[in-house]
């Protein structure tokens, strides 16, 4: 199986034979972690020392991340399509621009009649939408919690707690949506006594673009974390533009957002405290604008080689009894998805059991 | 004939029958497990690099796919990756020899396990056609059902590429 690359640097990525090339940009440009990034990537074997090309071996790509300007033909975007490799493109900020998500080479048309079949019905449709709002909330609490016994957190924990009965009586996906709202609003509340520091404070949340720190940390890490879930949702025969909680309408591939309203606590905002209370990331990371903040390449760079570290780093899964990485967590909520809707058995969504 | 039906019926639906009627439906309707599985790729392995100069991967009507077949003896061979001999892998090969007799083709067959260095010859005996239309209505009926069969118990599970489907 392979792994997701990540490229910070110029260039050219290209196809030849059936492998795939990187070559930089500048002619004198040397192959380290300064110019190329590739979290991860295997040490190069310059020994002739005029190899202006970095071979990447195929069968070693999940997934390829552009984080620069990178050149490349229709060649290139075939020979990932044959190889079933997703790639992600992130702006000069650092905001997702888009996925180049290859032909589905796995469908299954009893599996999208029954997708489509649970979205149509109402009551089907609602009792997946709960599912996701109860796994998350259930997760953002299990977070605050691992920080008590800062008591100043009870209130907002008795704030979730309150709010997380009603979803069972919410009747319709706005009333849920209003819900899941009250349940984040009361979860953000309590950032500032987690991370405690002046400039990653919270005020409040704002997307497109994010206004400060903070707000840039969680939507550089929610975007990442999107990206992962479609790769593993593209692995399955599951649809990605049929949705539950969100509408499908919402963007292009919403079940991702679904599942992702999951994983967003375990994966991103843990991730987030992390940086933030260990001190790994600080100001200096971030570029603040007059009315937005991005983070750096810099960081950038450390938060991308963080969040590949968590998502490749495994738990021991009580069922399977084997261990799984959180990558793997998230493969195994789509395949759960696929049991519920073929009637197999009732989803659960995962709550976060080992911290 | 049953096997001219729709459903089609291949080989491998033979083999799942045998090993397991819930892996049969998930294969059956389109829920196939390919993708990113270990012993998947042990298997293509091992096809590709044992019996090298055989010429192989003969499809039939995209129903059957004989690993290769030996046009002077008439023998065909199937190859299994697994450590142990199982009943589906026979049948799956049972099948073939029926599947081929139909056709006009008189033809024995031949297991081979590389990893046990064994070889198993099976041919067509007296009562197994009966069987074998036994098992094909069998399995029509299985895959048509709404209802996905149980999962069977976990020891058998284990190295089946729908584990991590059925038992998360």
């Amino acid at each position: 199986m392979g792994r997701p690359y990540y490229i910070f640097s110029s260039g050219i990525l290209r196809r030849k034979d059936n492998t795939l090339y990187f070559e930089s940009v500048e002619a004198n440009d040397v192959f380290d972690e300064e110019v190329l990034c590739f979290v991860g990537y295997p040490d190069v074997d310059d020994s002739e020392g005029v190899s202006k090309r970095k071979p990447i071996p195929v069968e070693d790509v999940d997934s390829i991340y552009v984080f620069s300007e990178i050149t490349f033909n229709t060649r290139f975007l075939n020979f990932l399509s044959q190889n079933n490799i997703l790639l992600h493109v992130f702006n000069y900020y650092g905001f997702y621009s888009g996925t180049f998500y290859p032909r589905e080479f796995l469908n299954s048309g009893r599996l999208i009649v029954k997708q489509v079949e649970n979205y149509i019905f109402d009551d089907l449709r609602l009792i997946l939408a709960r599912k996701f709002v109860d796994g998350s909330s259930y997760n953002m609490l299990r977070n605050l919690k691992s920080y008590m016994p800062n008591d100043d957190l009870k209130v907002y924990v008795d704030a979730i707690e309150e709010e997380r009965v009603k979803i069972e009586s919410c009747g319709d996906i706005s009333e849920l949506m209003a819900c899941e709202g009250h349940i984040r609003n009361a979860y953000y509340g309590a950032w500032d006594l987690i991370t405690k520091d002046d400039f990653f404070a919270f005020d409040k949340r704002t997307k497109q673009p994010p206004r400060n720190a903070i707000n840039a940390l969680i939507s550089f890490g929610n975007s990442m974390l999107y990206t992962a879930v479609l790769g593993e949702i593209y692995k399955t025969h599951l649809n990605p533009t049929i949705s539950y909680l969100h509408e499908p309408s919402e963007r292009r591939f919403s079940l991702a957002l679904d599942i992702a309203e999951l994983f967003k606590p375990i994966i991103v905002d843990r991730l987030i405290f992390k940086l933030i209370n260990k001190k790994q990331i600080s100001q200096e990371d971030f570029e603040v604008d007059l009315n937005f903040c991005y983070l750096s390449e810099e960081g950038r760079k450390k938060f991308v080689k963080e969040f590949n570290d968590l998502v490749e780093s495994t738990i021991k899964h009580r069922n399977l009894g084997r261990n799984v990485s959180y990558r793997g967590l998230i493969r195994l909520e789509c395949y759960k998805l696929i049991k519920h809707l073929l009637g197999d058995q009732d989803y659960e969504p995962i709550k976060v059991w080992w911290y | 004939m049953m096997i001219f039906e729709n459903p089609r019926v291949t080989g491998v639906m033979i083999n799942y029958y045998f090993h397991c009627k819930r892996q049969l439906w998930l294969f059956a309707n389109q829920i196939e497990m390919e993708h990113s599985s270990d012993l998947v790729l042990i298997g293509k392995i091992l096809s590709n690099s044992f019996y090298k100069d055989k010429q192989k991967e003969i499809k039939i009507e995209d129903l059957i796919a004989i690993d290769w077949l030996n046009f002077e003896d008439g023998v065909i061979h199937e190859v299994k990756k697994s450590d142990s001999f199982e009943e589906g892998h026979i049948w799956q090969v049972k099948y073939y020899i029926f599947y081929l007799k139909k056709k006009g083709v008189m033809v024995k067959g031949k297991i081979n396990y590389p990893k046990l260095r064994v070889v198993r010859d099976v041919e067509l005996e007296y009562g197994d056609e009966g069987r074998i239309n036994e098992i094909l209505s069998d399995i029509i009926k299985i895959v048509r059902s709404e209802e996905v069969p149980k999962r069977e118990d976990k020891k058998k599970c284990r190295g089946c590429s729908y584990f991590e489907l059925c038992w998360t």
